[in-house]
């Protein structure tokens, strides 16, 4: 089916959003459009999109439509991403160009049998409207125990025998330098999506086993390359997105990453790395960020607690801050706050003269306090 | 990492959520004041005949539900969550079978419907159960109240849809309160109208985070469909920027613009490079975007904007 087939019939069903019949944006005006830099991923031989597409917050085909035509062609889904109004959404999208692109989905990680992932592969395909996937992934595989399990792995044979999929990946979020060194060693999956960014830069036992599994033939796609973070309230510098974006393709073991992307802004932005390489200015504005974060948002690791010498809540309060600041919810960061002793709360900090607070990320407690006093105490 | 995730979300979600509340305040279903918690709707083990409980119910906050659902958890972080209240029953013969319920608290019926609704789509087999569910084989899910209810079977059972029916109805009925469907989608015209295609969409409706807030709902007319999306601007002006920035979109690549044939005065017809036709115009706070080329098109738009012209509540 050609793109003015797909656009004319629709988008009704997964999206309930319309494509009413127009002509490509191949014949619109993309001749500012970045060079599209590929990768090999690992012994698949697939050659991918640097730049490609976590797929889990778009709810039209529009965005990835708009997302090929810039050049990315590997797009990643999970059973999970809304119970498979995810895939819909991607299959929609399919049906223009399902021989240029790879898709990637993952089982449910409520799976835990053979039986179990084939009913997940068949509904995916139903709703990728595809007759396989790419790269089929187990979603969540944190211990040796899922790694290795038998019954699955067989049932993934099968399904690439039968066509259903073409190789097996696996995804981590916790114990990832561990599960990652053994899935190297073991050699049965073909691919690694695993959580990978600027904040990993000291994190040499994932550094090493990335490269590890690199070496080993896997294909290692990064996510969480951005730390969710597009942008920072107004009047706050905002994130650097595209430097980290590049600190994490300039590890030459990582075959792609798949920023999240809900809007034609951030296509542009992200696509805009391709071809670029991380510089000196990148490093400075990735240090500056971090710098500037960590100064205004507790990561709640305690370690202050107990520093101020009259013995305020600090990491409380700024949990009680969190919760208007971050969810706009003042109601329940009032009601929290109030649930602290009267001795705990931040108004004393207005008494004080000099602080004796410390945070080892060096947040700037007594500034903070003072807010959460202004925000909180009425 | 749990405070590391959290501390880059928020910044994002930030701007995003005032104008959310916004609208979710302003529409009719909040006024009662929902205090059940999402634990006490569980079904208990001795009501689940030929089913136990499989170690205990688990809890999850805002801060690490992304322990249980990893990315997805930004979408309901979005749509105001509070509690998860989750547990696993296995069938006593087999316990190959398996059921997860899944109670999100979402706080209000408003953000249970739009979290429900951002995972719905219309070609799904509809039950009457809460607000609205759909029930498969291995899948339920159903809003009721202030939960999204989610339950999924795995194993190999052939009634397994009437097992989760049954086990869907007894948690119902515990729930307190049935508030109807959020009243705003009343003023989108009937005609044409596809069922189970309203939509709540704060983060960025059609791939623009200008647009958000904004209710969206599908039309079809002989093969021709459509999507209505109205943007919910705090004001006039805002409103009207939203109509501009969005012109302002369009032509970037290179839409032509004309007045809308038939349409009201001041609608502006464009065209979407990958969704084509548009239709834009703005009244009060709301900028209305129509996209597609349903028959009775004009007579949508034209019926529409009498309602929200009419609508007494900002």
């Amino acid at each position: 089916m050609k793109r003015r087939d797909f656009l004319h019939r629709g988008a009704l069903g997964a999206a309930g959003l319309v494509a009413a019949g127009r002509a490509s944006v191949s014949q619109a005006d993309i001749s500012n459009a970045p060079p599209v830099e590929h990768r090999v991923l690992g012994q698949t031989g697939l050659k991918v999109s640097a730049v490609s597409f976590g797929a889990k917050q778009v709810d039209h085909p529009s965005l990835l439509m708009a997302a090929f035509d810039a050049g990315i062609n590997y797009f990643d889904t999970a059973r999970i991403y809304g119970e498979g109004r995810n895939e819909q959404v991607i299959g929609e999208f399919l049906k223009t160009c399902r021989d240029k692109v790879y898709i990637a989905t993952k089982a449910h990680p409520s799976c835990k049998s053979a039986q179990d992932v084939e009913k997940c592969l068949h509904a995916s395909l139903k709703s990728l409207q595809t007759d396989y996937v790419d790269i089929y992934q187990i979603h969540r595989v944190h211990t040796f125990e899922q790694l290795k399990n038998e019954d699955i792995r067989s049932f993934l044979l099968k399904a690439r025998e039968q066509g259903k999929i073409r190789f097996m990946g696996i995804t981590m979020h916790k114990n990832s330098a561990e599960v990652l060194s053994a899935a190297a060693e073991d050699g049965f999956f073909d691919t690694a999506l695993v959580a990978y960014g600027y904040k990993n830069r000291d994190d040499q036992p994932l550094i090493e086993a990335i490269e590890k599994a690199h070496r080993a033939g896997m294909g290692i796609i990064a996510m969480k390359t951005q730390q969710g973070g597009y942008r920072m309230k107004e009047g706050e510098p905002g994130t650097p997105h595209q430097a980290l974006l590049r600190w994490a393709l300039s590890n030459p073991n990582i075959s792609c990453a798949i920023p999240g992307m809900n809007t034609f802004e951030m296509i542009d932005q992200n696509t805009a790395v391709m071809g670029t390489k991380l510089s000196s200015a990148d490093l400075r504005d990735l240090q500056r960020y971090e710098q500037q974060t960590a100064s205004v948002f507790c990561r709640m690791c305690g370690m202050c607690n107990g520093t101020c010498r009259n013995g305020l809540a600090i990491s409380e309060t700024f949990r009680c801050l969190m919760y208007a600041e971050g969810y706009n919810d003042l109601r329940m960061a009032r009601a929290e706050y109030q649930s602290l002793m009267p001795s705990e709360r931040a108004d004393l900090c207005r008494l004080c003269s000099e602080c004796t607070a410390k945070c080892v990320k060096g947040l700037r407690i007594h500034e903070r306090m003072l807010v959460a006093d202004r925000l909180l105490s009425a | 990492m749990r405070n590391l995730f959290l501390s880059a979300l928020l910044p994002a979600l930030l701007p995003l959520t005032l104008a959310a509340q916004d609208l979710l305040s302003s529409d009719n279903i909040e006024s009662a004041t929902w205090t059940q918690e999402p634990e006490t709707v569980l079904p208990k083990p001795e009501n689940l005949a030929g089913w136990h409980l499989d170690g205990k119910i688990d809890l999850y906050n805002p801060d690490n539900l992304y322990e249980y659902i990893d990315g997805a958890a930004e979408a309901y972080l979005l749509y105001g969550f509070q509690k998860l209240a989750t547990c696993r029953f296995l069938q006593d013969t087999n316990d190959n079978n398996e059921i997860t319920i899944d109670i999100y608290d979402m706080k209000t019926p408003l953000q249970a419907f739009g979290m429900y609704a951002s995972e719905s789509s219309p070609d799904l087999d509809f039950i009457p159960l809460g607000g609205q569910g759909h029930a498969s084989d291995t899948f339920l899910a159903f809003w009721q109240a202030k939960f999204y209810i989610k339950m999924m079977f795995f194993g190999d059972l052939k009634d397994s849809k009437d097992i989760l029916l049954d086990i869907a109805g007894k948690i119902s009925k515990s729930i307190e309160g049935n508030p109807p469907q959020p009243k705003f989608f009343s003023l989108f015209p009937e005609q044409g109208r596809v069922p189970h295609t309203e939509q709540i969409l704060l983060k960025a409706p059609l791939g623009h985070e200008f647009l958000a807030p904004a209710y969206q709902v599908s039309y079809q007319a002989r093969e021709r469909p459509a999507t209505v999306v109205v943007s919910v601007a705090d004001t006039p002006e805002q409103a009207a920027e939203r109509f501009e920035k969005y012109r302002e979109f369009l032509k970037q690549s290179k839409s032509p613009e004309s007045p809308a044939h038939g349409f009201p005065e001041g609608c502006l017809q464009m065209e979407d490079r990958y969704l084509g036709k548009s239709y834009l115009a703005k009244t009060g706070r709301y900028f209305i975007l129509f996209v597609g080329e349903p028959l009775d098109g004009a007579k949508i738009m034209t019926k529409l904007l009498e309602n929200l012209q009419d609508k007494k509540t900002p």
